[in-house]
């Protein structure tokens, strides 16, 4: 077998356990097939047992017979495939494991020819031979084959195994097995024998009785199963146990509460009267016949009269009618429950489907009533819209106000800083050119931000700006005529084209886009009223109107950054896109934008369509008109320049950098530079806005910036240096767009300042260039810090904060640590003790420690004196610290008489004298566990009384 | 002048009805209280004091037995009932209440080694070394009040002398130990089952109160074993380093039990977690002869060689009380009474102590007022426990120099141990002297 194995398997390349396994089928064979006499003639293997190894001294037969006297890990690995042989069997034999084992492991064919059935397949292959000889030759030459083979295994086996040898306690077989068929052959011919015979080959097919597994075995087995089968029943208990022991308050004796719930009908089925009232009440109703036994018996005794047919008729139907009622009851149920989100969808469309036809009929039918409803709606819609009722719920709106409230801050932020009125005025100059040139300072102070600051993102900006510029000019290109005649026009009239975009402004719409429409429409009739209407923003959109062929309809924003022009041609609509900073924000929002842009401008052209009339537009929405028409009434009734300044200060607020220019960009006041009235602060904001070219061509003059490095001069002293950077960049970027005015419209028109007070630091200096230190801004760092005696400033700060952390010396009260009285000499000077405040509790330190009020000897920078380490937290923090660790008194003192007997409740309450039982379920319920966990589920402890 | 005086009108304070609420004229204003948590603290600490003052925690010696008590048992039914066996052979019924014994007789010849009670409480069980299981009656009482002879009612004859004996919580079966552990049905003459697992004898068997199929044994192997009554097979063996004495079932957890350890500690166990135990519960310095859960689950009672009965509460590693006399001797056998309140300890000076459970605890009946001042007091205590007064005087126990002394002694042998470990630690391997949990140091092996 052993050699076998080698040739067949080939994957057993330890001889040892070949031997091994030569050794279980000998020890199978010495217990199963009685050939134990083999042993004893084989001196060879005796010898082999000599060489046994140490692991295989205690083998599973020795297991099997001493039991667990070896040790235990030894043992483990057999004794685990006994278990598993045991338990898999159920009571089956032991050996027919092994033998499954063993044509598993791959001995298919090849049997043992001391197996049994081995040798019974053998020699039913034989007789199977014998018949089928004439069948098939293919067939036949296969098996003879495998008859070959098989003998010459057999053979090898054979000649393997010792022969058996003949004598009184054995006869030879000759190498073949005696089977019982073998012997009752001849007596199957016999009738007589024939029930024998038939009990026989019964028996012969059975196979043997299993061997029971060692003792040992088996009961370790039984103590496995049954402690898994014991822990899980008492982990049964576990929610109980821990619910106990968990409880904030337990009575003992324990009160298990009872399986069942009470329920209404529960009390009424156990009730009985047992007051006199009660009992007397029940008396005078079972007299009457009216209680629930003579009810049903009388009801009973109504049955007995009718057939019973009749009978059955009736209750068919009443079983009929309460199935009925069920089904719908159960109907109903379903019904109430879906109402799921599909479910309203769908409703509300089918309603708002049912409404249009409503409304269709309704306009056939009754066209006023159907006008009215119209109204009613619009107002509906307008309302909702006036009373912002979806303000907060886009993404748009949202960003839109962060911000708004970020402008909002920063202007506070600078409204503090303001100082002087000197200054103001500066400021309104500052103002002006940002104004003016609105994406100037908002590119400058993007590049200096981060990724924006490196050259490459520079030149990509370059890059890009260059190419607006070229769209603009394409566009430009246009309606070139126009513009210079309106030029004159302009120069007079911009100011109050600005004016609309304050307006604008002010409406704090989301959406430009909208507002600009109607801006544009109002200004398309404003052209009769007066040549002033003309402005900036038509400086674009005028021509096209005019010519009625090309018109930029609507300027999108989603950031300060982004923006979509639209121009209509006719019918064709171009969207342009210009990314002026290649801006953080705006590039996201860039998609959005376009859609949105798209949106409105074919809503654009609806309205167009509807209100326009041969190229000429008519009025869109009155009101706007008419209010817009007011302003421009009085603001050229006036003729006050402050105004149109005002309105160009404000102009193009949308596109100034949310920091600065749109908080600026609101300042007005300015009286003079209504008189100037440059063709740059006339220029069209949106396409400005749009294209970086055209705001070159803007006129940024030196004028104005001197007047921006004056206020930075000023102002730096006092201000951090981040924001003075931005500044300065700012006002390289304004040189940089003041000398790169070109021949636009009024873009060569240069600035005079109306005051000239600081007009001895406004020399007209060469603008920066767009990257590297400009000498203007050396010039500014130097008189930033020309005068700050910045290194004595710290020193005084840092000696004073490092005073303020020290212990003081304060003055003893008089006799304090001395002796008083009358007589004693009081000394010259009272002693000087270090302050102790009584008040400095432990709680009042930990507060300071938690704002980082460090005392001078801690301080990490005491022996530093070039830094100031602050250790300081949030202070804002402190407020909430408490100065007192809270304590709930119990006393009756201090709490009402019921929250004094809540508090004090004892945790373990012990009723004396009473016996307390172990704890138990109350009921016998089928099933233990569900019973436990359902009394551990409660949300009452199982032990409260 | 204007001269203030206290004036109190009778009628403010009278109830009209007996239902009216008692007025109490109280201003609630907390500025005219100050020092709440300075009064409070003062308040449990004068607690703590007092609880001191009334420690008298020693209620009644039963006498009567003229030999060393070896074991005794309560009624499961009756607070006053409890019978005890002692080394001469006697068998005594206590009533408790009045201090007496109700009946005694020589039930055995050599040590009564086992009494226990059946369910109903009107019959209990003895075993001794005589191979003998006796029933006996409660009563032996006749309707004249004459009392009868006491004879046992019942005897089952055993091979081998028997070392403990316990009751079924429901059914009427008896699980007698010795050499092996054995199910008797009082119906038979012979043992319904016989549950063996090693050859050495078994000193202590008890069921599981909660789930009744389940008993456990101690074996002079120094094992714990299992067994369940419905499979008549054992469940698990678990062997510690030394012998367990008795073992008791907590009877409102179901899977943890508690045994008496001669190593001086008692070892609170988990039955499904036999690799660690749950606890140590440490303070006696010899070893632990017996141990007793009280009803509530909440606390035991142990006895010890070293003649100190300790209470410790079921998760505590030190003991919360000890009891010890002048003239107490070796305790054999403690219990705690049914309702909780009480402690009996059976000793070498053939006496039965009666302690209370809670030393300072007042036995009268208390007025409702008294009983909330009671109960404000305890959550005093309870608030306060680890402020250094409070503690310390809560903790402090006066010990007998012997047990003092050994203690120190413990101590000392603990601490030399230790540094020697360490010192074994620092100069191996790193790893090679690994920190053992004290949980599970005791823990030999668990066998399947």
């Amino acid at each position: 077998m052993g050699k076998k194995g080698n040739k067949k398997v080939g994957e057993d390349v330890y001889e040892e356990s070949d031997e091994d396994e030569e050794r279980r089928q000998k020890d199978e064979k010495r217990r199963f097939a009685g050939v134990d006499i083999y042993e004893y003639e084989q001196p060879d293997h005796f010898s082999d047992d000599e060489e046994i190894d140490e692991d295989e001294a205690f083998g599973e037969d020795d297991y099997d017979r001493y039991g667990d006297l070896g040790g235990k890990d030894d043992r483990s690995c057999k004794r685990d495939e006994l278990l598993a042989a045991f338990l898999n069997s159920g009571g089956e034999n032991y050996r027919d494991e092994d033998e499954d084992e063993d044509e598993a492991e791959g001995s298919d064919d090849m049997d043992d020819i001391f197996n049994e059935d081995g040798g019974e397949d053998e020699q039913s292959e034989g007789e199977e031979e014998e018949e089928e000889e004439e069948d098939d030759e293919d067939r036949h030459m296969q098996l003879l084959a495998a008859v070959k083979a098989t003998k010459k295994k057999e053979e090898q086996e054979l000649s393997y195994v010792p022969a058996a040898a003949e004598g009184e306690f054995g006869v030879g077989t000759q190498g073949k097995q005696l089977s019982l068929s073998s012997l009752l052959d001849p007596l199957k011919s016999k009738q007589s024998m024939k029930s024998v015979v038939k009990d026989l080959e019964e028996v012969e097919g059975k196979r043997a009785v299993a061997v029971p597994a060692p003792t040992i075995v088996t009961q370790r087995a039984m103590r496995q199963v049954g402690y898994e089968d014991t822990k899980n029943t008492v982990t049964h208990w576990l929610p109980i146990v821990k619910k106990n022991r968990e409880a904030e308050h337990v009575s003992f004796p324990l009160k298990m509460p009872t399986g069942h719930n009470v329920t209404a009908s529960s009390i009424i089925s156990s009730f009985k009267p047992q007051t006199s009232l009660e009992q007397k009440i029940g008396s005078m109703i079972s007299a009457a016949g009216a209680d629930e036994a003579s009810l049903q018996k009388s009801e009973e005794l109504e049955l007995r009269k009718l057939s019973v047919e009749d009978v059955q008729a009736r209750q068919k139907e009443l079983a009929k009618m309460r199935s009925l009622l069920f089904h719908a009851e159960i109907k109903a149920k379903r019904i109430n429950k879906i109402k799921s989100k599909k479910f309203h969808k769908v409703s509300r469309k089918y309603k708002e489907k049912e409404g249009a036809i409503a409304d269709k009929e309704l306009k056939e039918l009754d066209p006023e009533a159907y006008k009215e409803r119209m109204e009613m709606l619009a107002r509906k819609r307008a309302e909702e819209r006036l009373t912002l009722k979806h303000k907060n719920t886009s993404k748009w709106a949202i960003e839109e106000q962060i911000r708004m409230g970020e402008r909002l801050r920063k202007k506070q932020l600078e409204a503090e800083s303001e100082e002087e009125d000197e200054e103001e005025e500066d400021k309104k100059f500052l103002d002006e050119a940002r104004k003016e040139d609105v994406l100037g300072p908002q590119l400058s102070q993007e590049k200096v931000k981060g990724v924006m600051g490196m050259a490459f993102m520079q030149r990509s900006m370059e890059k890009q700006r260059e190419e607006a510029s070229k769209l603009l000019a394409d566009l430009n290109a246009m309606h070139d005529g126009e513009d210079l005649s309106d030029a004159s026009e302009f120069e007079e009239d911009g100011a109050q084209g600005m004016r609309r975009k304050k307006q604008e402004e002010n409406e704090q719409g989301k959406h430009f886009e909208g507002e600009s429409e109607e801006e544009e429409e109002a200004a398309a009739e404003n052209p009769n009223k007066s040549g002033k209407k003309k402005n900036k923003k038509r400086k674009s959109s005028a021509g096209p109107l005019k010519d009625g062929n090309t018109q930029i309809d609507e300027v999108a924003f989603s950031t300060g950054s982004t923006l979509v022009v639209q121009e209509r041609t006719g019918l064709k609509e171009v969207v342009y896109e210009a990314k002026p900073g290649g801006g953080g924000g705006g590039g996201k929002n860039m998609q959005s934008a376009k859609k949105e842009a798209k949106k409105e401008s074919k809503e654009a052209k609806k309205e167009n369509n509807q209100q326009q009339g041969g190229g000429k537009q008519a009025g869109g929405d009155p009101s706007l008109k008419i209010d817009f028409n007011d302003e421009l009434d009085t603001k050229h009734l006036n003729g006050k320049e402050e105004e149109a300044a005002a309105a160009e200060t404000s102009s193009n607020p949308w596109l100034a950098t949310p920091g600065k220019a749109a908080g600026q960009g609101k300042k007005k006041q300015s009286e003079s530079e209504g008189k100037e009235g440059g063709a740059g602060k006339q220029e069209n904001p949106w396409l400005s806005a749009t294209n970086a070219s055209e705001r070159k061509e803007r006129v940024a003059t030196q004028d104005a910036d001197g007047v921006v490095s004056e206020r930075m001069t000023r102002k730096e002293a006092k201000r951090k240096a981040t924001e003075m950077e931005t500044m300065l960049d700012l006002n390289v970027t304004l040189g940089k767009v003041g000398k790169g005015g070109g021949g636009g419209g009024g873009g060569d028109r240069q600035k005079k300042k109306a005051k000239g007070e600081e007009g001895e630091e406004q020399e007209p200096e060469p603008p920066a260039m767009l990257s590297g230190p400009s000498k203007e801004q050396v010039r500014l760092m130097q008189a930033a810090f020309a005068d700050a005696d910045m290194e004595a400033e710290f020193e005084e700060e840092k000696r004073e904060i490092m005073e303020s952390t020290k212990p003081k010396l304060v003055e003893a009260t008089p006799g304090w640590g001395g002796w008083g009285g009358e007589g004693v000499r009081e000394k010259e000077k009272a002693r000087k003790v270090l302050e102790v405040s009584y008040k400095k509790t432990q709680q009042e330190r930990m507060k300071k420690a938690m704002i980082g009020e460090v005392p001078y000897h801690q301080r990490q920078d005491k022996d530093l004196s070039h830094v100031i380490i602050s250790e300081k937290r949030n202070r804002h923090a402190a407020k909430y610290l408490v100065e007192k660790h809270p304590h709930q008194p119990l006393g009756p003192d201090w709490n009402t008489a019921n929250m004094h007997k809540k508090m004090i409740q004892k945790t373990v309450q012990i009723k004396t004298g009473k016996m307390i039982d172990p704890i138990a379920l109350p009921t016998t319920s089928k099933s233990k566990k569900n019973a436990l966990m359902k009394i551990a589920s409660r949300p009452k402890a199982p032990v409260r009384e | 002048m204007k001269v203030k005086v206290i004036s109190r009108n009778e009628s403010d304070y009278t109830r009209e009805r007996k239902s009216d609420i008692v007025k109490v004229f109280h201003n609630p204003d907390p500025a005219l209280h100050p020092f709440e948590r300075a009064r409070e603290y003062k308040r449990a600490l004068n607690a703590v004091k007092l609880d001191k003052v009334f420690a008298k925690p020693f209620a009644r010696s039963l006498s009567g037995h003229r030999d060393a008590i070896s074991c005794f048992a309560r009624s499961k039914q009756r607070l006053v009932d409890v019978a005890s066996g002692s080394c001469d052979g006697e068998l005594r019924l206590w009533d408790l209440s009045t201090g007496n014994s109700r009946w005694s007789t020589i039930a055995h010849t050599g040590f009564v080694r086992g009494v226990t009670f059946s369910r109903d409480g009107e019959n209990l069980w003895s075993c001794g070394d005589d191979k003998l299981v006796k029933m006996w009656g409660r009563d032996y009482e006749s309707e004249v009040g004459e009392e009868r002879a006491v004879e046992p009612e019942l005897t089952l004859m055993g091979q081998h002398a028997f070392l403990g004996i316990d009751h079924h919580w429901k059914e009427s079966l008896i699980a007698t130990c010795g050499v092996d552990v054995h199910i008797w049905d009082p119906q038979r003459s012979e043992p319904l089952h016989t549950l063996s697992w090693g050859s050495e004898s078994v000193v202590s068997v008890r069921f599981n109160p909660v789930e009744h199929n389940v008993l456990a044994s101690t074996a002079s192997d120094r094992s714990i074993i299992l067994y369940d009554i419905r499979t008549a097979t054992s469940l698990r063996k678990l062997v510690l380093n030394k012998r367990s004495n008795r073992l008791c079932w907590n009877p409102m957890e179901a899977f943890n039990f508690v045994v008496a350890n001669e190593d001086h500690n008692l070892y609170t166990f988990d039955m499904r977690k036999f690799d660690s135990a749950l606890c140590v519960h440490k303070d006696h310095v010899s070893a632990v002869l017996d141990v007793d859960f009280a009803p509530t689950g909440r606390e035991f009672v142990s006895g010890s060689y070293d003649r100190t009965v300790r209470i410790f509460k079921y998760n505590a590693g030190r003991s919360r009380e000890v009891y010890h006399g002048k003239r107490m001797q070796r305790i054999w056998s403690v219990l705690f009474s049914g309702d909780a309140k009480w402690v009996l300890s059976a000793s070498d000076d053939f006496n039965i102590r009666l302690w209370k459970a809670n030393a300072s605890e007042s036995v009268k009946p208390l007025l409702p007022r008294e009983q909330r001042k009671l109960e404000y007091l305890d959550k005093l205590k309870d608030r306060f426990k680890e402020t250094a007064d409070v503690k310390r005087i809560s903790r402090h126990r006066h010990l007998p120099k012997a047990i003092l002394k050994a203690t120190k002694l413990k101590g000392i042998i603990k601490d030399s141990k230790k540094r020697k470990e360490n010192n074994v630690r620092k100069h191996s391997k790193p790893g090679a002297v690994p920190y053992v949990a004290e949980r599970k140091k005791e823990i030999v092996k668990e066998l399947e």
